[in-house]
């Protein structure tokens, strides 16, 4: 199963105190990098970043590699008794203000248009690299 | 910045996947996160030498994993378990790749801050 690919870090060099539970407040950096039209992931994406914040953790980026940075093609235009995951995930993390990046070279290999919508911010790897310091990372 | 460990699992040209982990490796490296690369299962069939006369129109992306050490990716891991099972286990490895019991991959995964699996 290529599901999630879930690991905890065990250093936590800025800690901050978690106002429920007195532990340190975890940062969490999503990777995403398989279609949103093909499986599950983004669905599982969006219901691990919904518990999350509702644990009080907070999310410093999701990013879509590979596969996952067709959610940035908005010309796609889906049968209306499909579930839009890529567009449900966009306005979540509109309404919860998450950093939704995707990788701009993956996209362009794939002839995805950049999207003007906002919703999606182009970046680089090294964004995400750079992101992912101090956080932890789930893969999906 | 942080120690990552990165787990190859896929064949070099079946998808692109191979090509677009190695790009995420130089990305991480390059801002100096401090990386473990490991091949496992069919990724060690990335370790192949390549056919240079093949007319098959593939990019012979594994010429850059001559870079690593210039990125100063210094623990590359192969898994030895993996090599045996495909009949590899004769395979001169590229320049700082080394075969890697199953033990020494655990403790590389469990000595790690962040895993990513490509």
């Amino acid at each position: 199963m290529r599901g999630i690919f879930l690991f905890i870090n065990k250093q936590h060099p800025t800690p901050v105190t978690h106002f429920f539970t007195g532990g340190p407040l975890t940062r969490f950096s999503l990777l995403l990098t398989q279609s949103p039209l093909a499986n599950q992931s983004f669905a599982s994406a969006l219901q691990f970043a919904k518990a999350a914040l509702a644990q009080g953790f907070t999310i410093e980026q999701i990013f879509l590699y590979e596969e996952a940075v067709l959610a940035a093609a908005t010309a796609i235009d889906l049968p209306t008794d499909e579930p839009n995951l890529a567009a449900t995930l966009a306005q979540f993390c509109q309404q919860q203000q998450i950093a939704l990046l995707y990788c701009i070279t993956a996209a362009e290999k794939r002839g995805v248009q950049a999207d003007t919508s906002g919703h999606y911010i182009a970046a680089g790897l090294a964004e995400f690299a750079m992101r992912l310091a101090n956080t932890k990372l789930v893969q999906f | 910045m942080q120690r990552i460990a990165i787990i190859q699992t896929q064949p070099p040209f079946n998808q692109g996947k191979a090509r677009e982990s190695l790009d995420l490796i130089l990305a991480l490296a390059a801002v100096d996160h401090q990386l473990s690369i490991i091949f496992t299962g069919d990724a060690v069939y990335q370790l192949l030498p390549l056919n240079t006369q093949s007319s098959q129109p593939l990019k012979a992306f594994q010429k850059s994993f001559g870079l690593f050490a210039l990125y100063e990716i210094e623990h590359c891991l192969v898994c030895a378990a993996s090599l045996t099972a495909r009949g590899l286990s004769g395979l001169s490895l590229p320049e700082g790749f080394t075969a890697a019991s199953q033990a020494e991959i655990k403790a590389t995964l469990a000595s790690a801050q962040q895993i990513i699996r490509c």
